[in-house]
């Protein structure tokens, strides 16, 4: 039955090209521990969230083209007072798409309070990290928007009670909560009858196999953060029972996708230095929250590209992780020289073949658009040599180094299959001219 | 350091436990070599002696206590993806200072807190804050310790 799930679960993702990605900020209680809570809470009552739609990178024909009336987001950031060279540089670093989010989305950042305070002092990090956070704040995932709010450092002895009380108590509290009242979102969102069980028992969800789900618990506020909320115990409004620190209570909590904690909500608290914030003291910071609707969608936008781009573009997602696999298998050769074959095969197995079967589902996407093309006679001469070279600079290698360290043969052989039918299209004749033939390259000739 | 008794006795435990976590199969010898050459490769120490005892016996491991990594990722439920130790380990040393040297993170836990080795020990540290709440000499205390701690304070819940 739980296989059966996760397997449903699986098809209808991928068909569907999207991870179903469950945040559920369960119901903003009227708990008003300290100034920051409520301002939070406030923002999450009384906003729409950002009014931005984010398009994902493989939907860029699907934005309209800037409009002559619109200031651009240097003119929108300069009113704000930021004009200083640094942040133009940061700006300008985006990409057109970007660019045209963030102006969308500016209007709302601005509206909370300190925001443009918290840029200013941005200006006084590396280029690369205030480029980094400006080009998060350009790509808030739909469901997400930014607020501003006062981190509280609370010392490390209070975080550690803080975070036994979230483990021992809220957390398997929460997880109850959800099981109780959340059950069939989650069931849409993917989770196995097993992993509903694991929540009723106040567990983190796993499948029958004791494997987790792409998910985490994220406070809201953070906990480190949280000042008072930290501090002074109260009874959660939502789940009565004992006294609890405001931090842990259910409307802080936020079951959450994990690459989004990672990736957007984490990446962009780290950015601002926060761990640099000495105990006891206040500052003003950007965080990313959940929208009201409390429940968040990701477009899998990898998943979209191999409809939306055409074969030079979707050819570059899969250079970067050929490369690094390649590389990796280049450093094992010593090692393995002498390996048997079913060592040689465990191995590929416990390391390499997560990233091994990413890297053919990116080349899978290309031999997919290049099939589209073909088939649409949009395919121009210069694009099959532009496609081409890339094949030839990083599919070529990973082809022969996965080879040359007695990869298994089955692996060989699903990458041979993409490669030939990739090579097939690129070899028949392009709309204006033939593709250019293949040159033999080593892998240390290029990239 | 765990001796191999004590690391089987918690692989044990971990295995019996109220809750069920996903174990790998242990590494082989390739993995194990090749483990310290991608370390080194991307300026880590090598992986301390008890926790390579510990993915012998299982090469990665997840669940409802904690996540310990490997060296490669872990397929989750649903067709997510745990990334392994150099890859988690290259996003917590991010923004380190260029002359920083770089943490090792083994695994992670609830609460946006992770395991990182240093100096010796194990320790148990806020992802955001970087606060480290405690330390361990070795893994296997880590992994009896937490299991006794949720599981008896989640069956004083239910109770």
């Amino acid at each position: 039955m739980a296989d059966r799930a996760k397997e449903s679960f699986n098809t209808a993702a991928r068909r569907r090209g999207i991870i179903a990605a469950a945040v559920m900020a369960v119901g903003v209680s009227g708990v008003q521990a300290d100034d920051m809570q409520t301002q939070y809470q406030l923002s999450l009552r009384h906003s729409g969230g950002n009014e931005q739609q984010i398009i994902p990178p493989g939907k860029a024909e699907t934005i309209s083209p800037p409009q002559a009336d619109r200031p651009s987001i240097g003119e929108i950031w300069a009113k704000r007072g930021l004009d200083s060279d640094k942040i133009t540089a940061a700006l300008s670093a985006l990409t057109a798409d970007q660019q045209q989010n963030l102006a969308r989305s500016s209007d709302a950042m601005f509206a909370q309070e300190g925001f443009a305070d918290v840029i200013r002092r941005m200006e006084g990090s590396k280029q690369k990290k205030l480029n980094e956070l400006v080009q998060k704040l350009a790509e808030i995932p739909d469901g997400m928007r930014i607020i501003t709010t006062n981190y509280v450092r609370i010392d490390k002895e209070q975080n550690d009670m803080v975070w036994r009380e979230f483990q021992e108590k809220a957390e398997p509290a929460f997880y109850k909560h959800l099981a109780a009242t959340r059950e069939a979102e989650l069931r849409d969102a993917g989770f196995c009858d097993y992993a509903i069980d694991c929540l009723r028992r106040g567990l983190g969800p796993t499948n029958a196999q004791g494997i987790s789900y792409n998910v985490d618990i994220d406070h809201l506020t953070e906990r480190a953060g949280g000042g008072v909320m930290c501090t002074e115990k109260s009874v959660d409004p939502v789940l009565g029972g004992d006294a609890m620190f405001p931090i842990n209570h259910t409307s802080n909590l936020c079951l959450i996708m994990r690459d989004v904690h990672v990736q957007v909500k984490n990446e962009i608290n780290a950015l601002q230095n926060i761990s640099e914030v000495p105990h006891g003291e206040t500052r003003r910071i950007i965080m990313a929250v959940p929208t009201e609707d409390k429940q968040l969608v990701m477009i899998h936008s990898q998943n979209l590209r191999a409809d939306t781009q055409p074969p030079p573009e979707t050819s570059y997602f899969a250079l970067g992780p050929s490369l690094l696999l390649t590389e990796r298998m280049a450093r094992m050769k010593d090692t393995i020289v002498s390996a048997p074959a079913d060592q040689i095969a465990q191995y590929f197995n416990a390391d390499l073949a997560q990233d091994f079967n990413h890297t053919l589902k990116l080349w899978e996407t290309l031999a997919q658009s290049l099939q589209t093309a073909r088939a649409n006679g949009d395919f121009k001469a210069r694009d099959a040599a532009r496609t081409q070279k890339n094949c030839d600079d990083f599919l070529k290698p990973l082809e022969a180094m996965m080879a040359e360290t007695r990869m298994p043969p089955q692996a060989i052989e699903k990458l041979a299959e993409i490669s030939t039918r990739i090579y097939n299209f690129l070899d028949a004749p392009a709309d204006s001219g033939r593709a250019p033939p293949k040159p033999e390259r080593s892998l240390h000739g290029h990239a | 350091m765990a001796t191999p008794d004590k690391i089987k006795k918690a692989v044990d435990m971990l295995r019996h436990a109220d809750a069920k976590s996903y174990m790998r199969d242990g590494a082989n010898e390739i993995s194990l070599k090749m483990a310290s050459v991608e370390l080194a490769h991307h300026g880590y120490p090598a992986l301390p002696d008890d926790y390579t005892e510990l993915i012998r016996h299982a090469y990665g491991i997840m669940g409802p206590y904690f996540t310990l990594l490997g060296i490669g990722g872990m397929e989750m439920a649903g067709g997510g993806h745990q990334p392994g130790i150099i890859e988690t380990s290259e996003s917590f040393n991010r923004w380190n200072d260029d002359d920083e040297a770089k943490t090792l993170v083994i695994g992670k836990m609830s609460g946006g807190v992770v395991i990182t080795h240093k100096d010796g020990q194990y320790h148990i540290v806020d992802e955001t804050s970087r606060d480290v709440f405690r330390s361990y000499a070795d893994i296997a205390d880590f992994i009896t310790d937490t299991i006794t701690r949720l599981d008896k304070a989640r069956q004083g819940a239910l109770g």
